[in-house]
């Protein structure tokens, strides 16, 4: 049986020392965010132990104040529109690397991916650079940060949609054009139904990835935070503390259930793709 | 419709690699068309131009009369059931069928209409609502038939439609393929490597090889009259022998293989000159009754006795190195005698040996003659 093979054969001791340190990682890698939601409900304003009694009031402070609702808001409108741009731009670039034999397609493709390993403050410095006096002076604003994002989401999202657009058998979209469909028919009627699930799985990570992130945003937001940075500088104030654990609870959650979400579509799109 | 093809001049070159060599081919209406050989030989690239997924580097290609050599494949009035069907994943079966009816916009009824049709002529009623992948192989296969039938083409391409099916299903698929060929009047253009669908389905075949086409002919004449030896060795089993023409008259050319052993064979074939003879294994005889007096007649050891259920299959070895290979039906005593070591005499008529080479003595370098492969419809000089 090949899928046997790739198991390895442990002894009981062994697997009872594996599943003791699978325990402790998972402990280590999720506490600070268990706790985090515990201090969020706690009746204290200060983030310690003891516990001293629950509360929503942090809840309601957050939600009535008017700093974190328009940061709120500016995150969510960077985040989706940084998000469609960069699905865009790499579903343009996945097609052609996918299925026409591009010259030069090693180079393209780890130029497009460069911005995965290039470091964010590096990118943030040079975009701060370029928009205030550079060769592209647009002023620092939300559309600057959502420049910023697209660089940084386009990677992710193009390695979502490559391998999908790939894995499609080409004949499919021949089989369309000897039936008579035109270029256009065949994307929207063959391809786009096919690949749907994973346009929207990579639209989710790309959100999910501009209201997460803080470094590209703090350099170029200007006047109007971001969540995130909204968020990073109000830890300077220690009356503040209380009302963004909320706030940082909210993010957290919301950006598990975008991540599973765009997991499960990209999961149901393998099973259309087998028909089921 | 009329649903003739022709091919002219036609050649296709990937970079420096030529895929397809200068073919010129004509493919009657409602013929029933083979293209065989192995993979590599230009086949399958050929059929894509006809359906122009490839555009000829050279060459013209025209259907029903009409040039087609540039014409985008939406746009010409062939179809094609590809390798692995390409059914469209996310489409019901009805929806998989309907797709090029409504592509055209033909009127809702008539879409209807037809897509039944064409759903009950490859006996798919009851599936129209099912996905491919709830499908067995032969039901996706009678899918993808349907799917191009359905837009009555003057011609079909198949590109080997039935290599995902098991030995049992792919027996049945061809004679139902024929049957729908028949019942169309549609033109079939198919391609394969195997010999035997060839050989089962065809009106004509044209083997091909190395980008051109060796012998272009009906399934009788391939088999029984190879015209090169790559032919003879590529369809059905083959013994190919190299000979030297002793006495040349009247047609027909006897080559002497040791005393009282010759080979005789109806060729024009100079005395002197290097040929290649291939014999059929189920040509030879173990007996030389009823013969005629100019039958060749052949002694050697046998080397090895294969059974084969219906027949045995017999290896002789014979003086001069060479060896044949002779297949007879288990119905002869003969062949059920027949033991390694034993010395044997073979017979078969004249007209059971074929000359597939004839080089004139005086070019002919060596012993060895080099096949001539110029096919039927491709008068060309040998290709190199």
């Amino acid at each position: 049986m090949a899928r046997d093979s790739t198991f390895v054969v442990i002894s009981p001791n062994g697997k009872r020392l594996l599943t003791l340190f699978f325990a402790i990682f998972l402990i280590i890698l999720y506490l600070p965010t268990v706790l985090l939601i515990l201090f969020s409900f706690n009746d204290s304003t200060v983030a310690t132990f003891p516990l001293v009694g629950f509360t929503t009031k942090w809840y309601g402070l957050a939600i009535h104040s008017e700093e974190i609702r328009l940061s709120l808001l500016a995150s969510l409108r960077v985040g989706l529109i940084s998000a469609f741009i960069a699905t865009l731009l790499a579903l343009m670039a996945a097609y052609p690397l996918a299925r026409r034999n591009v010259r030069g397609r090693p180079l393209i493709s780890a130029m497009l991916l460069v911005p995965l390993v290039v470091p964010t403050v590096v990118l943030g410095v040079a975009l701060l650079i370029l928009f205030q006096k550079g060769a592209i002076p647009i002023g620092l604003g939300l559309e600057s940060v959502m420049i910023g994002h697209v660089i940084i989401a386009l990677p992710f999202a193009l390695l979502i949609l490559l391998p999908r657009i790939a894995s499609i058998d080409k004949r499919l979209e021949e089989a369309a054009y000897d039936l008579g469909a035109t270029g256009l028919q065949t994307f929207r009627i063959i391809l786009l139904p096919l690949i749907t699930p994973s346009i929207i799985s990579a639209f989710l990570i790309s959100f999910v990835f501009s209201i997460d992130e803080v470094v590209i945003a703090s350099f170029l937001a200007g006047d109007q935070a971001t969540y995130p940075v909204y968020l990073y500088s109000g830890l300077k104030f220690p009356e503040k503390t209380q009302t963004l654990i909320p706030v940082a609870t909210v993010m957290i959650v919301l950006s598990f259930l975008f991540a599973i979400g765009a997991e499960m579509i990209r999961r149901y799109g393998d099973r259309r793709l087998q028909g089921r | 419709m009329d649903g003739h093809i022709v091919l002219a001049g036609v050649t296709k070159a990937f970079g420096e690699n030529v895929v397809v060599d200068n073919i010129d081919l004509t493919i009657g209406d409602g013929e029933f068309f083979s293209m065989l050989g192995p993979s590599g030989c230009g086949k399958t690239t050929t059929l894509r131009m006809i359906a122009g997924f490839e555009v000829p580097t050279l060459g013209s290609i025209s259907l029903t009369g009409e040039d087609v050599t540039r014409v985008p494949p939406a746009k010409r009035n062939v179809n094609m059931v590809f390798q692995a069907y390409a059914l469209f994943p996310h489409m019901t079966v009805q929806e998989n069928v309907e797709f090029g009816l409504r592509i055209k916009k033909v009127k809702r009824q008539e879409v209807k209409a037809r897509a039944a049709e064409a759903i009950q002529s490859v006996q798919l009623e009851g599936f129209e609502e099912r996905k491919p992948a709830q499908l067995s192989g032969g039901q996706q296969q009678r899918v993808a038939l349907a799917r191009a039938l359905v837009n009555r083409p003057a011609a079909l391409l198949l590109d080997e439609p039935l290599g995902a099916l098991d030995m049992k299903l792919r027996k049945e698929m061809q004679l139902e393929l024929k049957e729908i060929q028949v019942r169309t009047g549609t033109t079939f253009v198919y391609v394969t490597h195997d010999q035997e669908e060839a050989l089962t389905m065809s009106d004509r075949i044209a083997v091909m090889n190395n980008g051109i086409i060796e012998q272009c002919a009906g399934p009788r004449e391939i088999y029984e009259h190879p015209r090169t030896a790559f032919v003879a060795g590529f369809i059905g089993t083959s013994n190919l022998v190299n000979l030297r023409v002793d006495r040349s008259a009247g047609g027909c050319a006897t080559m002497d293989v040791s005393t009282g052993q010759r080979i005789v064979a109806r060729s024009d074939a100079k005395a002197g000159s290097s040929v290649q003879v291939t014999i059929r294994p189920e040509k030879i005889h173990l007996r030389s009754d009823g013969l005629g007096d100019d039958a060749s007649s052949v002694g050697g050891r046998i080397s090895d006795v294969v059974y084969l259920g219906s027949m045995t299959q017999i290896i002789v070895d014979l003086a001069t190195g060479e060896r044949l290979t002779v297949h007879r039906l288990n119905d002869e005593a003969a062949a059920a005698d027949a033991k390694v070591g034993d010395t044997i005499t073979l017979h078969w008529a004249a007209e059971n040996s074929f000359v597939i080479a004839g080089l004139p003595a005086d070019a002919s370098g060596g012993t060895d003659a080099a096949p001539s492969t110029s096919g039927n419809d491709n008068g060309r000089e040998a290709h190199e």
